[in-house]
């Protein structure tokens, strides 16, 4: 079970972006949790924290009960929290497809079979087979992002990290890397999801929004309706549907779906 | 006399004549003239990139002829252009283009601020270290150094990725305000067509390296297998109409406009 965090980490100094103050968030196994926020909300500092690379200023980040600040559990919490960057190439360290799906293996000294027997069947699940002998930084947008997918899925982490997963890429490559990933979840991988747009997460089963390093809200996806008037001051990105109904009428009805915009207009 | 980018039979290797030479353009002709407004889309890969780059004159083609504007007519905003910056503060940023163009000060300063003044960055932020700025700022600042060049054609790699809501609407204000004032010739790449859809009228698809398709969103539309093959899509306002059509709603779903698009809408609300 992936347990609890509680963090609080004062700002620092580096790029432009807030701190967080007192964070409260619990994620079980197989959950999908949505962190919306603008850019600079705090996003990304909270993805570090709760993956044990950045340590909380006070309160604490636990992992299975251990404290991401405990460092004879580091090892075991990193494999535990697996976190994808926003921008995949910034964790690529191998020359190919195949060593680098292999890497994070080879450092925990697990078996050369067993390693062999993992990275074939990532290969196959992410649809990089065919691509195994390619080095990394020659992949499209999607298949980077597959890959970097694939590397962290052969350690059997019990939490996603996803920092933007879906930003930079085609529509195509999109639905592609949200259907891998809902699949996980439904195998028991609890998603923490990462982004400023609502319609990545509308079938989240809890969401938090983040602004200025607060928690601004929290609550399910259909309650967050009650508070779309405060969607453009957190920089939250509303589903396009909602914004052409929004400008057809004062009184906009819930739709995120097209479904749902069309039975709106068409009966 | 008018101002236009030529590309006659246009072709880019990259590496070329080694194993790892790619074929990035395809024998691409376009015309491109002013006060165009134009999205360019296709997959990652497709061959976008080059093409902006070829027509901003900064890759000279293998095959084939590319015939620019000079002058700073033409100006491209790359993809993440804060990693760009180099000077002291945001005016000195803004003010390096038009100072190498060998202008008066006058006139310099003149540009400067109206570029700043465009992009909506407040005016005490002027004099700040550019990358003492939030991530929309110096978004807002790279625009006004690609801006106080006065160029005739903007061109704007993915200039959203990464952009949350607000960011996203701030420059859609930006950009139309722009065209609205200086008719000036937009060229843009994005992943989201709800993005380009109320910034353009005239939309070329690319497929690797080749120029597939020069048309407009209402005729996009009329063969979506163009799209679907590329793992495109539509603007969700065409997408829409499509759909209501395709139910029997009495709405025409061809639409050039997010306009025409909002007043087909309007007829089944009665």
């Amino acid at each position: 079970m992936e347990d609890v965090s509680y963090a609080h980490a004062r700002q620092r100094p580096g790029p432009a972006g807030f701190g967080l103050e007192k964070i409260n968030l619990q994620v079980e196994a197989g959950d999908f949790c949505g962190i919306l926020g603008a850019n600079g909300s705090g996003k990304s500092t909270l993805a570090r924290l709760c993956s044990g690379l950045y340590l909380p200023d006070s309160g604490e980040v636990l992992v299975e009960g251990y404290s991401t600040r405990d460092e004879q559990y580091r090892q075991k919490i990193r494999q535990t929290v697996g976190l994808v960057f926003q921008n995949p190439e910034n964790q690529f360290v191998a020359e190919t497809v195949t060593a680098e799906t292999a890497f994070g293996l080879e450092n925990l000294g697990i078996p050369p079979a067993e390693i062999r027997r993992r990275v074939r069947e990532a290969l196959d699940r992410f649809d990089l087979g065919h691509l195994a002998g390619t080095p990394p930084h020659r992949l499209s947008g999607g298949q980077k992002r597959r890959l970097s997918l694939a590397a962290l899925w052969v350690l059997r982490p019990k939490v996603l990290l996803l920092d933007e997963p879906l930003s930079m890429l085609d529509p195509g490559s999109k639905k592609k890397i949200y259907s891998l990933l809902q699949e996980l979840r439904r195998e028991g991988t609890a998603l923490l999801w990462f982004t400023p747009a609502f319609t990545e997460v509308a079938a989240a089963d809890h969401l938090l929004v983040l602004e200025e390093g607060k928690t601004a809200w929290q609550g399910r996806p259909e309650q967050f309706w009650g508070e779309v008037g405060k969607a453009d001051r957190w920089g939250i990105e509303l589903p396009p549907v909602y914004e052409i109904a929004a400008g057809l009428s004062p009184s906009p009805p819930p739709v995120a779906s097209e479904e749902e915009f069309v039975s709106w207009l068409w009966k | 006399m008018a101002l236009e980018i030529r590309l006659s039979a246009v072709t880019v290797d990259y590496y070329p004549g080694t194993a790892w030479q790619t074929r990035a353009l395809a024998g691409v002709n376009l015309l491109v003239g002013e006060n165009e407004q134009i999205a360019l889309l296709g997959p990652s890969g497709a061959g976008k990139s080059t093409l902006l780059r070829v027509m901003a004159g900064l890759l000279v083609p293998g095959e084939g002829q590319a015939v620019i504007p000079e002058g700073g007519r033409v100006a491209l905003a790359l993809q993440e252009p804060q990693r760009g910056f180099f000077a002291a503060t945001a005016w000195e940023e803004a003010a390096f283009g038009p100072e190498n163009l060998g202008l008066a000060a006058g006139e310099v300063e003149e540009r400067v601020r109206w570029a700043l003044g465009a992009v909506g960055l407040p005016e005490e932020k002027w004099s700040w270290s550019p990358f003492a700025l939030a991530s929309g700022e110096q978004r807002r600042l790279a625009l006004a150094a690609v801006l106080a060049m006065r160029p005739r054609f903007l061109l704007l790699d993915e200039p959203v990725a990464g952009l949350d809501g607000r960011g996203k609407r701030d420059l859609s204000r930006i950009l139309r305000e722009l065209v609205e004032k200086t008719g000036m010739t937009l060229v843009i790449t994005a992943q989201e067509a709800d993005f380009l859809f109320p910034l353009t009228r005239r939309v070329l698809v690319m497929d690797r390296g080749v120029l597939v398709a020069d048309t407009s969103w209402g005729r996009l539309g009329e063969d979506p297998a163009v799209l679907e093959e590329l793992g495109l899509e539509l603007p969700a306002a065409l997408r829409l109409l499509y759909r209501l059509a395709e139910k029997g709603a009495p709405v025409v779903p061809g639409q050039e406009s997010v306009e025409g698009a909002m007043e087909e809408f309007r007829k089944l609300l009665g």
